[in-house]
């Protein structure tokens, strides 16, 4: 029998996945689509087409089969689960793509199985430019038998490549997004004070960025470039910094609590403080190069930015 | 006329470089090696194919019977000592090739003292490992006059590398600025390897599973260096591959180089911290991939893992 998705959550990520799944997912049925802002829902169903607006969260995950959840809030799906515990929900798979707690995760867990469906963790990297691209990386964590339900709809749909966690439990998921974001956050820190060194110096950006071509391909490039293209500042950024500083203090709590010591982390969020400081909602994370520029006594704006 | 080439400095990085030189480098003459323990100079000339590399006695053998002396030292002090000893003898219309990795101010010191006696001189550092060297894959970074540059150009892309970064027509300096920069870009990569698997460790999620992030975002150098952490091989070679020394020396130099031009490098500041708790722990023996002993020692665990 032809299965029934469901996708809740419609912020950046979840409408690009969404897309993903309906433009390229092969589904049969119409994407069932819910979000709290139910406009939302509306506007970007009659965009992609091949999908229907569902009444209420219990509606959505009443009628499918597979119901994907991406949402912001620190509750994440846990509000909604509770509410839906109470239906019957045998045979059905939750697969969770927010960013939250791996104890979070591992307590949802324990309730959904209870109720006979089962649970699969799946937090992205990367942005919302790259989910509509679908280039992100999607880290599924369950029972083999409940990613293999999936994988028709990860690589070449809604995601670029995989870490494969299956047969792990769902919660190692979240400890890798955890653990993963210290790269991301250290190589723009990184990158950051290379750039100003290379300016104050004299040397330029030029050079560096053909050694960085060399070296190191793939996400340090792109960075690079959002540097010195002014790409940071004066305009909404693609992720916001509210976000990334709630996964930030998910891992400095993580790095406490196990006593780790994440000198450089730690650096790089204090960087993040001052980033909001000075630039409020407009914050972009890879305004830690504006920060070490202001270090230096340099503007945090480096005029690079091709006004429109 | 070919001319006659002369490879002085053989260690990780100078052997598989002389390799890639006899090997890709048409010379049609053998290339004069030199190394100051010459057990070195002698194994690499056995290993080489026969009748393609000549041991000098001395440097002074090397440097005379030479047109092109590439020289690739661990450190200021032993490229200005060789540089000057090189410096008595007759060196007029030579060119040396000056691949070692030093600070920027010594280089530009080096140029000048070389110009004076007649000769010419390139700077020639390379990013890469000595895998890198020995495959022939290193990125070279040149600067220098420009026709002096030329005359390198033939053993580098090609030969001992996959790429150039051209400072043709730039003070020689620059070359050696831009290594000193993208060393700290490793520097940092391997400092935020340690944070990371040391993180996966304490956290339960094992570093296997670290491991294949890695593989998936981070595709180049952090993968062999997650690699050397998780074997264990940070501490248990007899030899280092980036010797702890070498790597503070760099760190030292970047520091300068902040501090001169009015900025600072904080990463750069933490892992040498970790550096300086390598060398304590295992003298020169240690590696810049030690920082991660250094990092699970802060978290209670045993440097070695």
């Amino acid at each position: 029998m032809a299965v029934q998705l469901a996708f809740i959550g419609l912020g950046n990520m979840g409408q690009a996945m969404s897309k993903n799944l309906v433009q390229k997912g092969n589904l049969e049925k119409p994407l069932i689509l819910w979000n709290r802002t139910l406009s939302r829902a509306t506007s970007l169903s009659e965009n992609i087409g091949h999908s229907i607006v569902a009444e209420s969260f219990q509606d959505a995950v009443s009628r499918s089969d597979i119901i994907f959840s991406c949402i912001s809030d620190k509750q994440g799906v846990r509000a909604i689960i509770d509410t839906v515990l109470k239906g019957d929900l045998k045979g059905k798979l939750f697969v969770e793509c927010s960013t939250v707690k791996p104890e979070y995760i591992d307590a949802l867990v324990t309730d959904v199985r209870a109720a006979g469906a089962e649970l699969v963790a799946m937090p992205v990297f990367g942005e919302p430019t790259m989910a509509e691209a679908g280039v992100i990386l999607c880290v599924p964590a369950g029972k083999a038998e409940a990613v293999d339900r999936i994988k028709p709809y990860l690589i070449g749909v809604i995601c670029k490549g995989i870490v494969d966690f299956s047969g792990e439990e769902p919660s190692k998921a979240d400890l890798l997004k955890v653990v993963g974001n210290v790269f991301v956050i250290n190589m723009i820190e990184s990158l950051a004070e290379g750039h100003v060194l290379a300016e104050k110096t004299g040397l330029g950006v030029g050079k560096l960025q053909e050694l960085l071509a060399a070296m190191f391909p793939g996400p340090y490039m792109i960075f690079s470039m959002k540097m010195s293209t002014g790409d940071y500042y004066g305009k909404e950024p693609l992720v916001s910094l509210d976000l990334i500083q709630h996964l930030a203090d998910m891992t400095i709590d993580m790095a406490k609590e196990s006593g780790t010591s994440l000198k450089t982390y730690e650096t790089a969020v204090e960087h993040m403080k001052t980033v909001k400081s000075h630039a409020g909602p407009q914050g972009d994370i890879t305004g830690l190069y504006g920060v070490v520029r202001m270090e230096s006594g340099l503007q945090y704006e480096n005029g690079k930015r091709k006004e429109i | 006329m070919a001319p006659q080439l002369a490879w002085i400095g053989l260690g990780n990085m100078g052997r598989g470089m002389c390799k890639n030189l006899v090997e890709k480098g048409n010379l049609d003459k053998p290339l004069i090696i030199f190394n100051r323990t010459q057990k070195r100079a002698i194994d690499l000339n056995t290993k080489l194919p026969s009748g393609k590399s000549t041991v000098a006695l001395s440097l002074d053998e090397a440097v005379a019977r030479a047109d092109i002396i590439f020289t690739c030292l661990g450190d200021d002090a032993a490229i200005e000592e060789t540089l000057e000893a090189a410096a008595k003898g007759n060196i007029k219309g030579k060119l040396f090739v000056d691949c070692s990795t030093v600070h920027p101010d010594t280089t530009t010191m080096l140029a000048k003292s070389i110009n004076t006696q007649g000769a010419e001189m390139v700077a020639c550092p390379v990013f890469g490992a000595p895998a890198m060297a020995d495959s022939g894959q290193l990125v070279c970074v040149l600067a220098g006059p420009s026709s002096a540059v030329e005359k390198v150009k033939p053993y580098c892309k090609g030969v001992i590398g996959r790429a150039n970064i051209d400072y043709s027509g730039q003070p020689q300096g620059k070359a050696t600025l831009l290594k000193i920069i993208g060393n700290t870009f490793i520097l940092n990569m391997v400092e935020t390897l340690s944070e990371g698997h040391t993180l996966a460790d304490k956290s339960g999620l094992g570093n296997d599973n670290l491991h294949q992030f890695i593989e998936t975002m981070f595709p180049g150098p952090y993968i062999a260096y997650s690699g050397r952490l998780m074997s264990g091989d940070y501490y248990k070679r007899d030899e280092p591959l980036f010797g702890v020394d070498l790597a503070r020396k760099d760190a030292k130099h970047a520091l300068n180089l902040a501090q001169t031009s009015g900025t600072k490098m904080k990463d750069v500041e933490v892992a040498d911290g970790h550096l300086a708790a390598v060398q304590k722990h295992m003298g020169s023996k240690g590696d810049i991939a030690g920082i991660y002993g250094a990092v699970r020692e802060e978290a209670g665990l045993k440097f070695e893992n």
